[in-house]
């Protein structure tokens, strides 16, 4: 009998036991506080009207610096000090009288903290009236109601709004398309998580089910880059172009068949901003773009930016998401959501089936998908799954593609798609090879100088440095001559003009020249030059470990040698990097980025904000690696953040640029402005191959698979039968997307509203 | 023997004093090896250097002048036993040739040329600390001089200059060969090599001159040109492009600039052959390069002396703390061993890994040295030994000689050392070989994982790394780096079962 208990214990009860651990979570239900969230961002919003509102109208009363001067620092003192001193009465009748004010008293902390924090401003010795009066009136017409979320009714609806459809556009994708077929994709590594916000679900798997996929309310062409609907069947802008109005498409469903309504995008709002998620990019993000948001019925609701932005409808729109499926959300959100598989408005959708953990996930096209016949998207989404399978290592991975085992793999670098690719698979045209030029923005890849660090703070250093890089002879010798010298941090943007200054070349002369002006003068044994205090030319480039990076970094120091420096290369595992450079802790940074079309941001890499905290120490974990902090950049890059038209961001763009170039802060790298991918023959692309933005083929979706092919070509690899080899350029994009349909199109005249 | 030993001890004692001799500000003389007792020290070296010479010297005359010096019957049986064991001598030996070998270091290898004759001087940069800049041998710039091009270029010219440079004229890291162009011949509208195949595969033409940039490029298949031709803008846009079907142009098209592209002066159709570079005796790859363009031979040369370096200072840091800490425990026993014990278990529970990792990750890789990463090694190496000598003590100790010493008034140290360690220094010199083969592996798979020594450092791990990488296009690499492993591990290995046959006790005594 013990015997049979300790096998039921040892053997039994294990396996038992992991089948039922699959979800044990108590029930929670975050209705109530889904209810909380909604009133209280608008409480915050409420009081910095309120306060905004009051500032204004204070300092008209004082109508002068020195009686501002006077005014507002008693004001903020008795705000601050007695809870029960009553409010100024003129001002307090007035602030009630504001439209949708309620509670005044409520924003007396907000105030009395905007009312501090102004006096500090008056009482600067360069205080100007006119400029503190304009500030202050601007900002106060920045939020237009005293609220964030605002319910209101179809009668609130104004009447002469020119709703837009845009279905004119090109078609994506060729009509010979067919449905079908499972396609297989390699991804490096596991996603640790199946969430889209939380703790890393920022992870690159992120993108394939979510980002790439996922529907907006209006989304951009992939081609021509012109705004068509997504989830929303029809748009609308306010007058004064701040204002968007989306009208849902009434087929619009989820995967489990919910209609999709207006609430589904506040729930999208509560998912990035509760308090559970700790998503602080979003919430400043929102904070700082937005107004408001108002609902008018099932189907209609607007959204409001504090300023006027191009693409507007774009930007202003955020991925539908289930409230039934996120009515959970609570403290142990993380991991409650980590392995669920939500529904979606997308074209696939993981389910709990296709996931086998550590190996595979495997995504099916959603049955009868709502889009499935619309335009723009009725030749896309064609297999009927896709498996992305865990292959770690890229030369493996190869192996496994010439079995047959991926469908699709890229052959940016050079040697797999010069030598490596040479093979009798591709010869006897069973795997085709394409080369595409796609429109995407550079990567912004370079090498970031931290300034705070000596001998960088040295502008002739800097210079030199940039002189002695020899980027053609990487060109030549990694690259095989492919790939052109990057000129400028951001670049490549179809609707920005290409800033027009070009990258230092290589120039030993001239790096002498530079390191000999900063001081550095005389040769050391190894030929490295020492300035005459003994210090050696010396620079420490932060990498992250991957080999094709260090071997470009190793040649780099190996040939600046000659112009008299010394590059020394760490590279680190990735994390460790990221580290690093987050804590500014490098000389310089080898670094990419992630940016994408349409519009590109200088804010957040070059402005002093996030270079130094207000004490002077060097600021943490933001992207400011150049820890650069000049007023005349900060004035460019806070005009660029607010530009309200693209020429004046393309003239903005150029300033910076120019700027940037001048102080040598940024030493750009190589630029690879097409994509290249051997696919298997049943692989069957449209006739340009992908679309215009894509940053892989596989992203466009146009693909579709030939199940007979594929019997054909196994067939003919089994009797050694050959078909012509595939080699081709596709080049229509190679410079710039196609033109959108027609000039700006004109509005159409208002119309009443779909009964809906 | 210990003759001849006393003699190369002196030979070089007066070696490296002749080089510091000779050596001025700003011309620092280096002969291979024995220099490093100067070169390699720390900053504080001037006088370490002179007392390490002075003591290598004493060493040397004591050596040759001693006749005491004497091994103990039984070691000396021992040792005529291990050389009555042919796999094992012949081992040892040709271990010592590769140790010399390793030991001519940069007169063997290395991009520096050995002497130069120039305008009827001779000069020898390959023996000289400082470099000489190319405008020494009227080359242009300040950089150091290129030998193997100033070398090519004195055969070009034949003007009684003279370029000797080592055998493998390529340093270990940091020597990148940007590859070789092949020149093919164009005959009757095809392509082919110089030994008339036709040529298949992607043929490109350069601008004339050194770096010359990328013109055309075209896939050629038996000798036609098929598929894509390109032509490309100063630069490095695609200006031209056509495609061809078997040597029939199906489709072309010019984008501005062309013209003027097309009118340029250009070179013959060449193959670029890029690293990893086949085995090439012409440009001295004799066992071709990796797929970063470092010498193949020059990097398994330069990693067998990073393994030699690594392995002296292991053994000696190991084997002092580890022998002493074990005699003593094995020695006194009682509290001091019951202390040292626990220490030992907790040390021991540290994983080592973990610690290298988050060692690198602290210190820049850049910054991490030979001598730390041994002295990670040491910090746990030294338990293995000193278990078997605390056990070998114990057991001696218990033994009627050293009661005997004891009884006539000697010292713990004398008997811990005149009288315990004889005794069970066989059981440490068995040790030694396995403990070889153990930091040689080490050190390359931690290199292989990426851990290990920066790339300053030549590594047969990242050798490996890089040969696994490019398993089908370059097998030379796998092969050259597994037979070079797997050959020196071999001897050591031989070198160490012969010792431990020789030393075996069970061959002269028996228990009873």
């Amino acid at each position: 009998m013990r015997f049979v208990r300790a096998i039921f214990v040892l053997v039994l009860w294990p396996l038992f036991s992991g089948c039922g651990a699959k979800e044990d979570f108590e029930p929670y239900d975050s209705k109530v506080e889904f209810q909380n969230f909604l009133r209280d961002w608008d409480r915050e919003y409420h009081d910095q009207f309120v306060s905004d509102q009051l500032m204004v109208k204070s300092l008209e009363a004082a109508g002068s610096l020195e009686k501002a001067r006077e005014d507002i620092p008693r004001l903020a003192k008795e705000l601050a000090q007695n809870a029960s001193t009553p409010w100024p009465e003129p001002l307090l009748t007035w602030a009630r009288s504001l439209p949708g004010v309620k509670e005044v008293e409520k924003s007396r902390p907000v105030v009395a903290g905007d009312f501090s924090s102004m006096e500090k401003r008056l009482v600067a010795t360069d205080a100007n009236w006119e400029i503190i009066l304009e500030t202050a009136r601007k900002k106060s017409l920045e939020l237009q109601k005293p609220g964030y979320f605002t319910f209101a009714t179809l009668a609130d609806l104004p009447k002469d709004l020119a709703w837009v459809t845009n279905l004119d556009a090109p078609e994506v994708g060729s009509p010979e398309a067919k449905k079908g077929g499972t396609f297989h994709q390699m991804m490096p590594a596991f996603p640790p998580t199946l969430r889209v916000v939380g703790n890393d679900s920022n992870n690159s798997f992120r993108s394939e089910h979510y980002d790439n996929v996922e529907m907006l309310p209006v989304e951009m062409h992939p081609d021509t880059g012109e705004m068509i609907p997504g989830v929303a069947d029809r748009w609308a802008m306010s007058p004064d172009e701040r204002t968007v109005y989306y009208h849902i498409d009434p087929e619009a469903k989820f995967s489990d068949g919910k209609p999709v309504r207006t609430e589904d995008f506040l729930t999208s709002y509560y998912l990035h901003l509760n308090t559970y998620t700790n998503n602080t990019y979003g919430q400043q993000y929102y904070r700082e773009q937005f107004s408001h948001l108002t609902v008018y019925s099932d189907s209609i609701y607007s959204v409001t930016l504090k300023q006027k932005k191009p693409l507007a409808p774009v930007l202003a729109g955020n991925y539908p998401a289930h409230t039934g499926f996120y009515s959970e959300i609570g403290p142990d959100f993380d991991k409650r959501y980590d392995w669920r598989c939500r529904p979606t408005v997308a074209p696939y959708a993981l389910r709990p089936e296709g996931i086998n953990k550590g190996r595979s996930i495997t995504m099916f096209r959603v049955e009868n998908w709502w889009a499935k016949d619309k335009r723009y998207r009725r030749y896309r989404f064609n297999a009927d799954r896709i498996e992305h399978r865990v292959i770690r290592d890229i030369p493996k991975a190869w192996e496994v593609f010439r079995g047959g085992g991926l469908d699709i793999f890229p052959l940016s670098v050079p040697e797999y798609w010069y030598e490596r690719s040479e093979i009798p698979e591709v010869f006897n045209g069973y795997i085709e090879r394409h080369t595409f030029y796609n429109v995407w923005p550079g990567s912004g890849s370079g090498l970031y100088l931290n300034v705070a660090r000596p001998p960088l703070n040295n502008k002739d250093v800097r210079l030199g440095l940039a002189y002695a890089c020899d980027w053609d002879s990487v060109i030549k010798i990694l690259l095989r001559g492919d790939g052109v010298r990057g000129n400028a941090l951001q670049e490549g943007y179809v609707l920005i003009k290409d800033p027009p200054v070009k990258a230092r070349p290589h120039d030993v002369a001239k790096a002498r020249e530079h390191f000999a002006a900063a001081g550095y003068t005389i040769p050391d044994a190894d030929g490295i030059l020492k300035n005459a205090q003994g210090e050696r030319l010396s620079v420490s480039v932060t990498v992250i470990q991957i080999a094709t990076r260090v071997a470009t970094l190793n040649l780099l120091a190996e040939l600046a040698k000659k112009a008299g420096i010394e590059i020394k290369v760490d590279a680190m595992e990735g994390t460790g990097a990221f580290q690093k450079v987050g804590q500014k802790l490098h000389q310089i940074g080898y670094n990419s980025w992630g940016f994408s079309p349409p519009i590109n941001d200088y804010f957040q890499f070059l402005h002093s904000s996030n270079a130094y905290e207000k004490d002077g120490r060097v600021k943490t974990d933001t992207n400011n690696l150049f820890s650069y902090s000049n007023p005349e950049m900060d004035k460019l890059t806070e005009a660029h953040r607010v530009a309200t038209s693209l020429e004046e961001m393309s003239r903005l763009t150029a300033e910076i640029e120019q700027l940037i170039y001048d102080e040598g802060i940024f030493i750009p790298a190589v630029r690879i402005n097409f994509l290249r991918e051997a696919s298997w023959r049943w692989i069957r692309w449209p006739e340009k191959y992908a679309t215009a933005a894509c940053y892989i083929g596989f992203d466009s979706y146009v693909w579709w698979i030939d199940e007979k092919m594929r019997e054909e070509t196994l067939e003919a690899r089994v009797e050694n039968r050959k078909f012509p080899e595939v080699m081709a350029i596709h080049d229509n994009y190679r410079n710039g997307p196609p033109p959108a349909t027609g000039e700006e199109p004109a509005p159409p005249p208002p119309q009443p509203l779909p009964k809906s | 023997m210990r003759l001849l030993l006393g003699i190369f001890v002196l030979f070089c004692t007066v070696l490296a004093m002749v080089g510091q001799v000779l050596s001025s500000e700003g011309n620092t003389v280096v002969f291979p090896t024995v220099s490093w007792i100067f070169t390699s020290l720390p900053a504080w070296q001037p006088w370490l250097g002179v007392v390490l010479t002075l003591a290598f010297g004493a060493l040397g005359v004591w050596l040759v002048s001693t006749r005491q010096f004497q091994f103990t019957p039984m070691t000396a049986r021992k040792l005529k036993r291990f050389g009555e064991i042919g796999r094992g001598v012949w081992s040892f030996r040709i271990l010592l040739v590769l140790v010399a070998l390793a030991c001519l270091d940069q007169a063997l290898v290395g991009r520096r040329a050995l002497a130069v004759k120039h305008d009827g001087q001779w000069y020898f940069p390959a023996f000289r600390k400082e470099i000489y800049p190319a405008s020494t041998f009227g080359l242009p710039g300040e950089a150091e001089t290129d030998y193997r091009k100033l070398g090519e270029l004195v055969k070009e010219k034949n003007d009684g200059r003279k370029v000797v440079l080592p055998l493998i004229p390529w340093d270990p890291v940091s020597d990148t060969d940007p590859g070789v162009a092949i020149n093919l011949q164009e005959k009757d509208g095809k392509l082919f090599y110089t030994d008339g195949q036709p040529f298949s595969g992607l043929a490109q033409k350069f601008t004339p001159g050194e770096n010359g940039k990328r013109v055309w490029q075209a896939r050629f298949r038996e000798g036609v040109k098929h598929l894509t031709e390109e032509a490309f803008s100063p630069d490095g846009k695609i200006v031209y492009n056509a495609k061809w079907d078997m040597g029939r142009k199906i489709e072309e098209k010019r984008e501005e600039g062309a013209d003027a592209v097309l009118s340029m002066e250009i070179g013959p159709w060449q193959e670029m052959d890029y690293p990893p570079i086949a085995p090439n005796f012409e440009r001295r790859h004799y066992l071709g390069s990796d797929g970063k363009g470092w010498d193949v031979a020059a990097q398994l040369f330069g990693g067998f002396q990073v393994i030699l370096k690594a392995a002296a200072l292991y053994l000696l840091v190991t084997y002092v703390i580890g022998t002493s800490l074990g005699l003593m425990m094995g020695f006194w026993g009682g509290i001091f061993d019951l202390i040292m014990q626990r220490f030992i278990e907790v040390l021991s529970s540290i994983p080592f890994l973990y610690l290298v990792i988050i060692l690198v990750s602290i210190m820049e890789k850049e910054n991490i040295t030979l001598p730390l990463i041994i002295g990670v090694f040491c910090l746990f190496s030294w338990i293995g030994c000193s278990y078997y000598m605390r056990s070998a003590t114990y057991r001696e100790k218990a033994r009627d000689y050293v009661a005997a010493a004891r009884v006539m008034g000697a010292r713990s140290g004398r008997i811990i050392f005149k009288h315990i360690l004889p005794n069970t220094i066989a059981l440490l010199v068995t040790l030694i070989p396995f403990s070889i083969t153990g930091i040689s592996s080490a050190l390359t798979s931690l290199d292989f994982i990426g851990f290990g020594l920066p790339e300053k450092y030549a590594s047969w791990g990242r050798l490996l790394g890089d040969g696994v990488e490019n398993l089908r296009t370059a097998p030379w690499i796998v092969s050259s780096v597994f037979f070079m492993i797997v050959f020196v591990l071999l001897l050591v290995t031989f070198v160490g079962e012969a010792l431990r046959e020789a030393f075996d006790p069970k061959k002269f005594t028996t228990y009873r």
